[in-house]
């Protein structure tokens, strides 16, 4: 049988059923956004770097001419080279509507079972593939909307095209879905690749180095050395790259923004244990009296205290837990498995972890109920014996009281309001109390979703950054007059400028090269560019051998300021340039941009160009798409080789779900602070109206209506969410301005552009006050239910 | 309904009506010396007790009378621990009061004390029952909760509200909350019972059947403090002490009966 004085705790906690469910529910929300954090990062990390682990990936590229694997094995055989292996990467394309093709990058592997670098893992249909057939990436399957067994209708960029049959699917972790990348991808044997008029060779040379692969510096050390030997062997090097290993960041920013906000998430929770246990022991002072009355120790009554919280926190853990377990599946299943090209081989959580957040829930409201305990059963029998239920100490006047008698003599307030901010500003240091979580989680909220329109701003800023509608890639090098001239002879078109684009590195002064990075080679003045410019300039016509870099490439190279002198390796002319300035990256990578003039001069290409850009009459994604279809048709009919099509609509669409994500991890942390600030508002009410229940009662017997009593109530309820709102809303804009810089620092090495939400802290100070009125009424009903005589008996 | 008084027969086999006065000055329970009780007010402090001294033998009925003011209760509160005097000494048996902290008073009293409040002091949350249980848990006495609730209904049986046991306190009278309070007084078997106006919240009627429950106990050989205004009430006390604006102007010394005063 239970002893009498748990049977107390247990009477309490079903006697106030409903404060139990809600400061339960509160907890619950703390231990669903850390079980939920936790779990999620657990499958999240387990999965992707398992996937990662399998899949071997390569730690450098070599382009070079084409190669038997004869020739991959030799370099398998230098001492700092774990293994190389060939590959072939050829573009085309496929229909997939009527006059709407999908880029397909198709890939050469020697030998399917026996794959050491960049491994596909088979998932579905049969492997490896056969003569005239492909296995696709199992989200470009999903992103074609086709099946295995259906045939894949392929048009090379060298003209061939052919039908292959879709033989199965595989997992290739290092692809993002094509909703990101653009390109559909899949696998072929090298016999397939010459039917479709590529080499049956390899051009690439994927590389895993022996040892300290996280070692950037000794990557490319190797890479060089691979180089040297590739040229002493006859063989021209083409181009080299280390893979960026570009979703590790985006998972290690989204597990810092969702610890941070679980972490807040269970801190308030924490907080209103606090609140509800102090409010919890203040009702109950006369019962402590009692209790030392008649024997009890302090650390008895506290216990008894504990466990209550300990209670709060069972209940919240059986809530909060289950459902923790389920969201982060959930979540794992629908958008990031998809988003990072994940395939989870469990989704089982290890005991431990789970022990963990149930040590969570109910140590840490513990913790915070210790406190307030401790303090509250400070108290000796005499005084806690004779609290007469009202407050002890008379309210303090300073300037408030002095203020509000102007207030209402001057007819400005009407007396029920007066009382609400008299009984509101009566106990500060509980106000104080409650105030806190509420305001944290106004700051917070309103923080979380300037995130989400500072991202959202951020985007608009990379899409002003291009400010032409469609991209045209060619196979070579093609004079502007002629370009120009095809392009503008395609209907809807309003502007063209002709671009070259290329790889470069840059030559440092110890000798050592750089990774490559995009060059851009543009007219100065052109129009189409609105870059912006985080230090320096843009380019000018004048300029010569000046050169723009992005973040990206000072992130790589740190030593590089405006005004730097470097050498950089343009297709195999060195050159020094000067940096004029540093533009922020536009989410694609280390690029450099030059004027157009000098490196057609540099590279022997005068008058030339290998892009064209192109400002269409309407700017929304089906005409983009129309002219993009009909400048494909303009040059290939013109004997002009398209290598690859993109509009900017495309790019908005693959960056908005970069950050689609953190977004989505960002709406649900702000849901959950609201969830946790309306409780907390709803358990300060309740507690505030039954710590004032005989002062209603005083009211009432001196004649005070039911309607008076309740506005009183509603009334004082309304203005702490309020005050709440006021200060939450001033803290939450250098809060969102500090979280907005954190955030895009993370992921894109750029604050990101600030944008305050307005709509935010509109809809938080609509919500507070509906929560409010609604916290108050309740307990104002019940209040107002007692008789008179009953309020005043109340113990 | 059978009363109180028919109820609850002493040990000893009589009604304990007057008992207090034919028992001889014995060994002495409460020795308060020289005790002074100041209270801060916004007025500056206020003297609740002047240099008081009181001996209380064992088995004696004390009743306190006085004014409201008097220091009644503050004296009571000194002699039960649940306050402490600003001055002067208070020995309970052998336990110097003044001297222990608040916890060892708790404990010490839980043990040795019952007290019994004007407006009863129950746990609301509690059923009758549970509230007498409660002492005997919190001073880990008897072994079992079922041990504890057997000893509990008894305990109910004889104050005469045993069918009201598993009642909460806000659905019995007045008089039966105080049966209530007083069996809860007699939880852990306390030698000396404490009451403060035991009967004022209560009509004339079950007043005096209350006041017959300390009779009986006082002729079970407790050794009860009462304080009432009620001055017929006090008058079957063993022994009076009057106190008039902090100080006993009579009925202070071991043994001194002027209850027929």
């Amino acid at each position: 049988m239970v002893r009498t004085r748990w049977q107390k705790v247990f009477i309490d906690l079903w006697r106030n059923r409903g404060r139990t469910l809600v400061v339960a529910l509160a907890i619950a929300v703390g231990v669903f956004a850390v079980g939920g954090v936790l779990n999620t990062q657990e499958l999240m990390l387990r999965e992707f770097e398992r996937g990662q682990s399998e899949a071997r990936l390569a730690d450098a590229v070599v382009y070079t001419i084409p190669f038997t694997e004869s020739f991959a094995e030799r370099v398998t055989r230098f001492p700092e080279v774990s293994v190389a292996e060939g590959r072939h990467v050829a573009s085309g394309r496929t229909p997939i509507s009527e006059g709407e093709w999908q880029n397909v990058v198709t890939i050469s592997v020697p030998d399917f079972e026996a794959m050491e670098v960049d491994a596909v893992l088979p998932l579905q249909g049969s492997f490896p593939p056969g003569d005239r057939e492909i296995v696709l990436e199992h989200l470009s399957l999903d992103y074609l909307g086709m099946a295995v067994g259906e045939r894949l209708d392929l048009e090379m960029d060298n003209g061939a095209r052919k039908q292959l049959r879709i033989a199965g699917t595989v997992h290739d972790p290092q692809q993002m879905t094509p909703e990101i990348m653009g390109d559909v991808v899949g696998y072929v044997t090298p016999e397939t690749m010459t039917l479709l008029g590529e080499t049956g060779q390899f051009t690439e040379l994927r590389i895993r180095v022996a040892d300290h692969a996280e070692d950037r510096r000794h990557v490319e050390a190797v890479v060089a050395q691979v180089e040297d030997q590739i040229e002493a062997s006859g063989r021209p090097v083409l181009g080299s790259r280390i893979p960026e290993r570009f979703i590790r960041p985006i998972i290690d920013t989204l597990l810092v923004i969702i610890s941070t906000f679980g972490g807040m998430i269970l801190f308030l929770s924490g907080f209103l244990v606090v609140n509800v246990i102090s409010a919890l022991i203040t009702q109950q002072i006369k019962q402590i009296g009692v209790m030392k009355l008649i024997g009890a120790r302090r650390s008895q009554v506290i216990s008894l205290y504990l466990l209550t919280v300990l209670v709060y926190g069972a209940i919240a853990v059986a809530i909060g837990l289950p459902l923790s377990v389920v969201a982060s599946r959930f979540f794992m299943k629908t958008s990031i498995e998809g988003l990072l090209n994940i395939v989870s081989e469990s989704y089982s959580l290890p005991p431990l972890l789970i022990a963990a957040q149930v040590a969570i829930g109910l140590l840490l409201p513990l913790a915070a109920g210790l406190l307030p305990a401790w303090r509250g059963t400070r108290i000796t029998t005499f005084e806690a014996l004779n609290d007469a239920g009202v407050a002890k100490r008379s309210p303090s006047q300073g300037a408030i009281e002095p203020l509000l008698a102007r207030l209402q003599g001057a007819g400005l307030v009407r007396r029920p309001l007066v009382l609400a901010l008299r009984n509101t500003l009566r106990h500060k240091g509980r106000l104080a109390q409650t105030l806190f979580v509420l305001i944290f989680g106004t700051a917070l909220f309103i923080a979380v979703l300037t995130v989400r329109s500072s991202v959202n701003e951020t985007i608009d800023g990379f899409l002003r950054f291009h400010q032409y509608d469609v991209s045209v890639e060619l196979d070579g090098h093609y004079r502007q007059p002629a370009l120009e001239q095809v392009a503008l002879g395609v209907p809807d078109v309003a502007a063209v400028e002709t671009w070259s684009t290329g790889a470069g590195t840059r030559l440092r002064a110890d000798g050592s090269k750089s990774s490559p990075f995009m060059v851009n080679a543009l007219p100065p003045d052109t129009a189409l560019m609105s870059p912006r410019i985080d230090g320096g300039r843009w380019l000018e016509p004048e300029d010569g051998r000046a050169v723009v870099v992005n973040s990206d490439v000072t992130k790589d190279e740190p030593d590089l300021h405006v005004g730097s002198e470097i050498v950089l390796d343009l297709n195999g002319r060195e050159a020094a340039w000067q940096v004029v300035g540093i533009v922020s990256t536009v989410a694609r990578g280390p690029a450099i941009y030059v004027p157009l003039a000098t490196y057609a001069h540099l590279t022997g290409t005068p008058g030339q160009a290998t892009q064209v850009k192109v400002v269409t009459a309407e700017h929304d994604a089906a005409a983009q798409e129309q002219v993009k279809e009909a400048l494909f048709t303009a040059f290939e009919q013109a004997g002009i080789g398209v290598s690859r099509t993109e509009t900017t609509q495309e790019i908005r669409g693959q960056n908005e779900l970069m950050f689609n994500l953190i977004v989505i991890f960002l709406i649900i942390m702000a849901l959950l602070l609201a969830a946790v600030g309306g409780l907390g508002l709803t358990t300060t009410m309740s507690i505030n109206v039954l710590e004032r229940i005989r002062e209603i009662g005083v009211l009432r017997a001196i004649g005070a209506a039911n309607p008076a009593v309740r506005k009183i109530v509603v009334a004082e309820g309304v203005l702490i969410g309020v005050l709440s709102w006021v200060i939450g809303f001033l803290i939450s804009f250098p809060v969102g301005a500090k979280m907005s810089e954190v955030i895009g620092m993370a992921l894109l090495n750029i604050p990101l552009t600030y944008r305050y939400s307005a709509l935010a802290a509109a809809v938080w100070f609509v919500a507070i006050v509906l929560i409010a009125v609604a916290a108050s009424l309740g307990p104002a009903r019940n209040a107002v239910k007692l008789t008179v005589r009953e309020v005043l008996a109340y113990e | 309904m059978e009363t109180i008084v028919s109820n609850y027969q002493g040990r000893n086999g009589h009604n304990g009506n007057g008992y207090g006065r034919q028992r001889p000055a014995a060994e002495v329970l409460v020795d308060a010396r020289g005790i002074h009780k100041a209270y801060r007010t916004p007025a500056g402090d206020f003297l609740a007790l002047k240099d008081v001294d009181l001996q209380i033998s064992k088995g004696e009925f004390v009743a306190v009378t006085g004014k409201s003011g008097a220091g009644k209760s503050t004296l009571i509160n000194m002699i039960t621990g649940i306050d402490r005097p600003t001055g002067g000494a208070i020995y309970v048996g052998k336990n110097p009061l003044h001297e222990m902290g608040e916890d060892e008073r708790a404990t010490w009293r839980g043990q040795n004390v019952g007290v019994i409040f004007q407006f009863f002091q129950l746990l609301p949350a509690l059923t009758c029952v549970q509230n007498v249980m409660l002492p005997m848990d919190f001073a880990n006495r008897y072994a079992t909760t079922q041990e504890r609730r057997e000893r509990a209904l008894h305990l109910l049986e004889q104050v005469g509200i045993a069918e009201h046991a598993d009642k909460l306190p806000s659905a019995v009278s007045g008089g039966q909350r105080q049966r209530v309070a007083i069996a809860r007084a007699l939880a852990n078997d306390p030698a000396f019972l404490a009451a403060d106006e035991p009967t004022g919240n209560l009509d004339s009627r079950t007043a005096a059947d209350v006041f017959r429950v300390f009779e009986g106990l006082a002729a079970d050989g407790k050794t009860i403090l009462m304080v009432t205004h009620d001055r017929e009430l006090a008058a079957q006390a063993g022994r009076i002490v009057r106190l008039a604006d902090g100080e006993i102007v009579n009925g202070a010394g071991q043994g001194v009966s002027d209850a027929n005063e």
